[in-house]
């Protein structure tokens, strides 16, 4: 029984052969990503036993944060509906959607500072490479968001909200807020690897920015002269192009506009920071 | 496929130490923006982790490492193992790796045996067809019958150690890094434990072993390579650098004796 095992040689093929040292390349960090998106079995993998981990033993599993969602926006629907006066029927859809889509993004931002650090056996241990871990964490909370979704579809149903084809619009909107998301948990988790004050100032950044950003309340409600709060706000931009097509409205062109230049600027800055430091991202946790 | 190889050209490694405010982003940003740099270089200091290491290991190389504990045995494996890149020179690496440094890597506490042989299986590289093939071998390796559908918090340490261990040698690698031999569990699982190792270095075309144990290293190895401060000492014939290292007493008859060089 303690036989000589009928051993596998499938290899994993980035680590096949490798080269190290010398200067950071470019190459290097796109070889980075190449191995990452080949390796997508281990990462979906990973990201499941992650939801698996922090569901376990209870019997709703992740349906559990679907519950807690909707006891969410319930309970504020119930206090700044009364304190706004608005239409309910317009308000909760709208709240809903604002809490799915800034949960999603505030989870990612605020995991990805610890993201290396929490990682940091397999990063010394195993040539993985560096955005397997990105992608491990933009999955696990996608399909957080899937489930989350659920307390859409019951609103949508009770208030007869039909967003029609202008709902799939939502689709690219979320492709836009994935990809720009990708490029700051790298950016942040590079960061906080390097300083570990940094996921603290994040975390309290981004408790700022959610009472900032048209999520309970709506930017007609500011008046006047503070709109620069919205007009300035990165945030707000990708929320309103997953939030608007949800319900049945089309974002103004310009919002695409805003969120595709966001991104492109994001990812210029930060790829040439990951081609510079990702090989010292492993010395650093 | 070419022949397993690995090449270290001039290798430094430095190890960045951060004291003080070095790790603070906060402080950092005071001290650039108030003109700072004075405070003794930010609070960083680096530590020689090693320098100008190069040698070249073909296949049927089984390669023996000894020095002091911080000589930087383990980061040469890690830079072997292509997780460290080195600050200067050049690694080249030529064939499946595996690393059997920690294990229990990748282990949920919560899942099943059965997951966790998938889980580690994965990790190691293998894909989700290759664990199906392998999964009645190691199973049978465990013995753990009907415990590998329980959650591994449930098990003793021994139980962990054999699961850790089924897995982590199943596989075929072309060159194999350990950081120390592994003992498995209990004296019964010790014996299959010793064979199944055992299999697995003559499988592997490349063996690089760090220990402090020379009988191992004789008993495994058909080079030596000494370390200290980071720096390459020698390299060559087992009992030659051993002697080098003035390490030259005659085997011992028990064979795994700790002798940490000296």
């Amino acid at each position: 029984m303690s036989s000589i095992s009928p051993t596998v040689s499938a290899p994993r093929p980035a680590a096949l052969a490798f080269e190290t040292g010398g200067r950071p390349t470019a190459k290097a960090a796109l070889g980075d990503l190449g191995r990452a998106l080949a390796e997508w079995e281990l990462w979906l993998t990973m990201a499941w036993q992650d939801i698996k981990q922090r569901y376990r033993g209870s019997m709703l599993g992740p349906f559990w944060v679907t519950i807690s969602m909707g006891v969410q926006v319930g309970a504020w629907s119930i206090v700044f509906g009364q304190l706004f006066g608005t239409e309910l029927s317009e308000y909760i859809p709208y709240l809903t959607l604002g809490s799915l889509v800034w949960s999603w993004m505030a989870a990612v931002i605020n995991e990805s500072t610890q993201l290396f650090v929490f990682a940091q056996r397999y990063v010394k241990q195993i040539r993985l490479p560096i955005t397997l871990f990105i992608f491990r964490l933009l999955s696990r909370n996608l399909i957080v968001l899937g489930h989350n979704f659920v307390v859409y579809i019951i609103v949508a149903l009770i208030f007869g909200l039909n967003p029609g084809w202008r709902g799939l619009l939502a689709i690219p909107g979320l492709m836009l807020g994935i990809l720009s998301l990708f490029w700051i948990a790298l950016f942040f988790g590079m960061l906080g690897a390097r300083f570990r004050d940094f996921p603290q100032i994040v975390a309290s950044l981004i408790t700022v920015m959610f009472l900032l950003t048209p999520i309970l309340w709506e930017p007609a409600q500011l008046g006047g002269h503070r709109y620069f709060v919205v007009d300035y706000n990165p945030v707000y931009y990708f929320i309103e192009i997953v939030r608007e097509p949800l319900m049945g409205r089309s974002p103004p062109i310009g919002f695409w506009k805003v969120t595709a230049l966001i991104t492109a600027v994001i990812t210029a800055i930060v790829f040439p920071a990951f081609r510079r430091f990702r090989s010292r991202i492993a010395y650093w946790v | 496929m070419a022949d397993a190889s690995i090449v270290l050209e001039n290798i430094n490694v430095d190890f960045p130490i951060y004291s003080g405010g070095g790790r603070s982003l906060k402080k950092t940003l005071v001290a650039i923006g108030t003109g700072g740099r004075i405070n003794r270089g930010g609070g960083r200091v680096s530590v020689e982790a090693l320098r100008e290491v190069s040698f070249t290991l073909e296949h049927g190389d089984r390669l023996g490492l000894i020095g002091h504990n911080g000589a930087g045995k383990t980061t040469l494996l890690r830079v072997m193992a292509g997780v460290y890149e080195p600050t200067a020179g050049l690694v080249r690496v030529q064939g499946r790796i595996s690393t059997i440094f920690d294990f229990t890597l990748g282990l949920d506490f919560d899942a099943t045996g059965y997951e966790n042989i998938a889980l580690q299986g994965m990790l190691l590289g293998l894909s989700k067809h290759d664990i199906a093939s392998l999964v009645d071998d190691i199973a049978a390796f465990t013995d753990l019958g009907g415990y590998l559908d329980m959650p591994i918090r449930t098990y003793s340490a021994g139980m962990l150690t054999r699961l850790a261990f089924a897995v982590a040698t199943a596989i075929d690698p072309e060159i194999l890094l350990m950081d120390e031999w592994i003992a498995a569990g209990d004296a019964e699982f010790f014996h299959r434990a010793e064979a199944r190792l055992h299999a697995l270095v003559e499988r592997a075309g490349i063996l690089v072993l760090a220990s402090h144990n020379l009988d191992l290293i004789r008993r495994y190895c058909n080079k030596v390579l000494w370390l200290e401060h980071g720096r390459l000492k020698a390299i060559g014939e087992v009992e030659e650098v051993f002697q080098a290292a003035g390490l030259a007493e005659p085997p011992t008859a028990a064979g795994r004796l700790g002798v940490a060089g000296g």
